[in-house]
């Protein structure tokens, strides 16, 4: 047969035999370690143009009024700042009351900036992401990821030494301890669905949850501390003969935009 | 002197050119829409080299995108390396055997077979390296098999731009008739 030789094919299976084995004694870290160092910038850049050619493919076939679309948003703004403003009286008015109980101060974790370099190649495609950042740089798993605006987009699944796996809320391989941001804050399990959006499940049917209000996190799992804004509630479904009730989310941030995002290190 | 000079050159120019596939598979692709996050670019340019190679040129060329992809990606370390010389194997003995020309239809026949083969292999090699490492096997959920369908179309599609383009470039595709008034019986 033209080519072919069993002996140079023999040779090649072995030599890949040889990589892998000397990648799990660690002989190659060295190699690797470059290579990642290296790359992890191009990709990024890399995936930061695809995410700008596909923000503008977005825009021109939206179909979106964009005057009427601005006109939403300013109005949304000026709710918004009535509320800042609101919420600043009370925050001043806590911090003095905190003082004068002498309150422990509130905890404060650090951020780590991570570039989102990549998404899944695999069938969870668009559900995870890779960050360009990893072991080595303090990560690990169950770290969640948050947005530059500080809502939770993920949580760390899988590390290597400069690299890690994030699953992103509306994956099913993501979960969270939540609450609703409701009178009787109710608690339940948050995990993604079909990539698109987030059910809340086991939450009593006794509860009273209304569409339109906040989920955050409930601050019951380790290292995901109280109040990473999940989403809103889109719909409640509500059946007598079920034992829980279940409601749907709807995340606050474009999940397929995400570029740079923040990683919350344990304290 | 001056040979090995230009087998350097040759060598620094492949390894560019892997690296550069390999970012643009993994940075660029996933970021872009239409799910074109599905197509294997690398394993339809391995398909490729090997047509108008030969198979140790396209051997290297797997072990190289096997390692970075291991590198650059979550699969077990192994299950890419694998995978593309496992696929290069089985579609030089296709092309061997059964299709001998290089027409349009022997190349999509070709990167069918590959881009099912290298699923396949993907699928068995990491649910082997996991079984060794401890680590959560691959999920084969709905998702999996729309994303191995659309891998498939995507990687078609590349092929016929790729055939093409190269067939406008070059006459290496062009196919060539014996005129009659040059055979001399």
């Amino acid at each position: 047969m033209k080519n072919f030789s069993l002996r140079t094919v023999s040779y090649f299976f072995a030599a890949i035999i040889l990589i892998i084995l000397l990648h799990y004694f660690g002989a190659l870290s060295p190699v690797e370690r470059v290579l990642e160092r290296v790359g992890n910038p191009f990709v990024s850049g890399f995936h930061a143009f695809g995410i700008r050619i596909r923000d503008f493919y977005d825009r021109q076939t939206s179909g979106v009024d964009l005057e009427k679309e601005n006109q939403n948003f300013q109005s949304q703004i000026e709710q918004l700042t009535v509320e800042v403003a609101r919420l600043r009286t009370l925050e001043e008015e806590n911090k003095s009351l905190r003082e004068q109980l002498d309150f422990r101060n509130k905890e404060k974790r650090q951020l780590m900036l991570v570039n989102i370099s990549s998404r899944a190649l695999a069938g969870d495609a668009n559900q995870t992401v890779t960050l360009d950042r990893g072991s080595a740089d303090g990560l690990s798993a169950g770290l969640p990821v948050v947005s530059g605006a500080g809502l939770l987009i993920g949580k760390i699944v899988e590390t290597k030494k400069h690299l890690s796996l994030a699953c992103l809320v509306t994956s099913s391989r993501c979960q969270f301890a939540a609450t609703v941001e409701n009178q009787n804050k109710t608690i339940g399990l948050t995990k993604g669905e079909l990539g698109l959006t987030i059910k809340m499940d086991f939450i009593p049917q006794t509860e009273v949850i209304n569409q339109g209000e906040l989920v955050m996190t409930s601050g019951l799992e380790q290292n995901v501390p109280r109040g990473l804004v999940l989403g809103k509630i889109s719909q409640v479904q509500k059946l007598n003969k079920e034992l829980w009730q279940t409601a749907t989310i709807e995340p606050l941030v474009n999940l397929n935009d995400l570029v740079i995002a923040s990683v919350l290190l344990p304290q | 002197m001056n040979a090995s000079k230009n087998n350097y050159r040759l060598l620094i120019f492949n390894v560019l050119a892997a690296l550069i596939l390999v970012f643009i598979q993994q940075g660029l692709l996933t970021g872009l829409p239409f799910g074109l996050a599905s197509l294997n670019l690398p394993l339809v340019a391995l398909i490729f080299i090997l047509v108008f190679t030969d198979l140790k040129t396209a051997f290297y060329w797997a072990v190289g995108l096997g390692f970075l992809l291991d590198l650059f990606t979550f699969y077990p370390f192994g299950a890419h390396l694998l995978s593309f010389s496992l696929t290069l194997l089985v579609v030089f003995l296709l092309l061997e055997k059964f299709f001998t020309n290089r027409s349009l239809y022997s190349f999509l026949a070709l990167i069918t077979a590959a881009s099912v083969f290298y699923q396949l292999f993907l699928l068995i090699t990491a649910g082997l390296i996991n079984l060794f490492t401890g680590a959560a096997g691959v999920d084969l959920g709905i998702n999996f098999w729309l994303f191995a369908g659309r891998e498939l179309v995507f990687n078609l599609t590349a092929a016929i731009a790729i055939y093409y383009f190269q067939n406008f470039l070059s006459n290496r595709l062009k196919p060539v008739f014996l005129q009659k008034s040059n055979v001399n019986f």
